[in-house]
């Protein structure tokens, strides 16, 4: 009886160990997914709003000297999907020797984006070999990725609590890239706005915990109903340098399709995005 | 990629008759030169009458620089009468103005560059490089009228397709790149139905390549079989100005699966004088016709950005390819990879070959006209090319090499380049054409006494 009663608890034991084991993990799976639905939520709010739209982007990189240059052009976008594939159009007004040069990027959410280069001065139309999103975005502290954004299921998230920055509470969540080689980064801790999910703050880390880059929102209006990130700056913390992207004359309505963002768009650019 | 100056050998006891309606190319540049400030003045009223009529201000812009680039090769072809070689094959200052206006269905552009060069006075002139109106037609078409920059095709410093116009004197002599194209005067359509566009671009005029022809630069004079000053060289006679003389440019093109595919063709002349003339009175070179057809494709080939183009050049005076004063038909054609690197690295290399076509007929008809056992043409030429660049500083400063390798000529072309933007506005370029061959008539081999390190500076606003 003895045995049979000792045999009984190891059985149970075990059985009961098995389902605590389980159900945290079941816990752990449950936090991991609700991270995941969090940051597509953001994602989706930041880099899909509407269908697609345009801006008047002013940018200011400061170096560690204190030293200016800007950059000022004309952002299109137009979505093929939700969460897929994006056409993106970038017309350069400043500075002077890069004004009229168009950049045309096709985003695709699996694989390499397809970029071309307008050169006014050749009428010469430069495809651009398939880069690593990680690159600097025209020389900024912002990269390819952080511009047309980098899928989250690209990313392992975790649930991190949750704080409150500046006034407002926040989501924490630890996003490490699943394929190490497809970022520059270890990983990254991102603040989510709790109310309208927008990346309020991301912190990046490289393989020592060193915090490499900060981005922060630094101001969100609603336009046409759609909470918009209009001042966005990205600190490197390592070089010292940080640069300011101001947002203006933004607008989600757009007339476009996804067909226009073609060779014809660069060599004929929308006039009202010329001045 | 063409021959800036023809490497044929003539005999000479060789002559052909050529008609008699060839204009001298330095009586073309003048007539060019007065067509110029007519469309300069022309454009400037019309534009300014437009600009009255929009809401939005017109753009003005441009820049201003100073460019000088030192042979650094002594160049004995150059030292006529123990006066000296001539050190500086360009020695300029340049502004350039830029306008252009928007309206609703059209928009208006000018290009306009002052130029003063004291290395060689022929240079300083008022260069309208672009004056044109667009008008947008129709959703399916767009007109773009008047004098242009035109590019197409998809090789790097290398052509099959790409027929219009370069300017070699600007690429061997410092210039930035985008001098590389002399302007063109064209009507240029362009239809859209669906997913494909076609161009047409019609010239009333040939605009055959601008040659280093000049008393700082040596070249190989063909029928003296030496190396001369540029200023010296064979006579260039050019078409006359007749429409039946003029151009035609078509290209169709496409995107699928990522890939661009595009179909070409060509008629009109071979851009550089690659023909021969010789009469009782006179001897020289001269643009034979050409007609060619192509195709490119350019798309992802894993990490690397891969294309190939081949075009046919068919030389319609030589169909059968036996007469040794015209240049066989030609098959053209390259193919290359680019790849970016982390760190904001990117490295390219292509390889392109000329195949000439009736080698035997060649072959047989030169030794019969011009005696000896040597051919100054391979039957296949091949060159190899590759690039690496490198940013940094927040990409405002640029490393770039860019290097030809010529196989089966045995030359080279080195081009080196730093470039540096001290302020948004202010840019700072220095770099170096260096060339070397072992026969004085092919592509770079001919300019292996003239490598020159440059220096620009350059204020945009």
């Amino acid at each position: 009886m003895n045995g049979i009663s000792n045999y009984a608890k190891v059985v149970f034991g075990s059985m009961i160990m098995a389902l605590l084991v389980i159900g945290a993990t079941m816990e752990a799976k449950a936090d991991d997914a609700d991270a995941l639905a969090i940051m597509n939520k953001s994602h989706k709010t930041y880099y899909y709003a509407g269908d697609g739209g345009h801006a008047k982007v002013m940018m200011v990189l400061t170096d560690k000297k204190g030293r200016t240059r800007e950059r000022e052009f004309w952002m299109l976008r137009r979505d093929i999907e939700d969460m897929g594939d994006q056409r993106y159009y970038t017309y350069f007004l400043k500075p002077a020797d890069v004004s009229r040069t168009g950049f045309l990027v096709h985003k695709n959410a699996e694989g390499n984006d397809n970029r071309w280069l307008y050169v006014p001065s050749l009428d010469l139309v430069k495809r651009i070999a398939a880069n690593d999103r990680g690159s600097s975005f025209v020389g900024s502290d912002f990269a390819y990725e952080d511009v047309s954004g980098r899928l989250p299921i690209m990313d392992n998230h975790e649930l991190m609590g949750e704080e409150v920055v500046g006034d407002r509470p926040m989501i924490k969540i630890k996003n490490t890239p699943k394929d190490p080689k497809t970022a520059d980064y270890a990983y990254r801790i991102s603040y989510l706005d709790k109310e309208n999910h927008l990346p309020m703050k991301e912190e990046y880390f490289d393989k020592k915990d060193r915090l490499e880059r900060v981005f922060e929102l630094v101001k969100v209006e609603t336009v046409e109903g759609y909470p918009t990130a209009t001042v966005r700056r990205m600190t490197n913390t390592k070089k010292g340098s940080f640069t300011d992207l101001s947002f203006t004359e933004t607008t989600y309505e757009t007339k476009l399709k996804a067909d226009d963002f073609s060779e014809r768009m660069l060599k004929n650019p929308p006039r009202e995005y010329t001045r | 990629m063409k021959y800036p100056i023809s490497s044929y050998k003539p005999a000479n006891t060789c002559s052909q008759d050529i008609s008699s309606g060839l204009a001298h190319q330095r009586m073309a540049n003048s007539i060019h030169a007065t067509v110029a400030a007519i469309i300069l003045i022309a454009t400037f009223i019309l534009g300014l009458g437009a600009m009255q009529s929009v809401d939005a201000a017109p753009y003005i812009g441009g820049f201003i620089e100073g460019a000088h680039s030192y042979r650094i090769d002594e160049n004995a072809a150059l030292d006529i009468g123990g006066a000296g070689d001539r050190a500086f094959p360009r020695s300029e200052f340049r502004t350039q103005l830029t306008a252009r206006d928007d309206m609703d269905k059209a928009s208006f552009f000018a290009r306009i560059d002052l130029v003063s060069d004291a290395a060689d006075e022929s240079r300083s002139k008022i260069d309208v490089r672009e004056a044109f109106i667009k008008l947008y037609l129709a959703n399916w078409v767009d007109v773009k009228f008047g004098r242009q920059v035109a590019t197409w095709g998809t090789g790097d410093l290398v052509f099959a397709n790409d027929l219009f116009a370069k300017d070699w004197d600007a690429f061997f002599t410092g210039m930035n790149d985008s001098y590389l194209k002399p302007p063109q005067d064209l009507l240029r359509l362009t239809f859209y139905r669906g997913g494909t566009t076609a161009e047409l671009a019609l010239s009333p005029h040939f605009t055959p390549d601008n040659l280093p022809l000049r008393s700082e630069l040596s070249t190989f004079d063909p029928f003296l079989q030496q190396t001369v000053s540029g200023a010296d060289g064979p006579m260039i006679e050019q078409p006359t100005h007749s429409l039946t003389n003029g151009e035609v440019f078509a290209r169709v093109f496409g995107y699928a699966r990522n890939f661009e595919w595009a179909l070409y063709g060509y008629k009109g002349f071979w851009p550089t004088p690659q023909g021969l003339f010789r009469t009782e009175t006179s001897a020289g070179l001269y643009h034979p016709k050409l007609y060619s057809t192509g195709a490119s494709l350019r798309g992802p080939l894993g990490s690397y950005l891969f294309n190939i183009e081949g075009a046919m050049y068919i030389s319609p005076d030589d169909e059968d390819g036996d007469n040794p004063m015209i240049p066989n038909s030609q098959l053209r054609g390259f193919v290359g990879l680019e790849k970016s690197l982390a760190g904001d690295w990117t490295i390219s290399a292509q390889y392109y070959g000329e195949q000439m076509l009736d080698y035997d007929k060649y072959e047989a008809a030169h030794l019969a006209a011009f005696g000896g056992t040597d051919l100054p043409y391979d039957e296949l030429r091949s060159t190899v090319t590759t690039r690496i660049t490198k940013f940094m500083l927040n990409q405002t400063l640029q490393l770039s090499l860019f290097g030809y390798l010529g196989v089966s000529d045995e030359d080279w072309h080195l081009r080196p380049m730093v470039s540096y933007k001290i302020t948004d506005a202010v840019t700072w370029t220095t770099g170096a054409n260096l060339m070397d061959g072992d026969k004085p008539h092919t592509m770079f081999g001919q300019f292996r006494d003239n490598s020159n390190v440059y220096m620009r500076l350059r204020y945009s606003f």
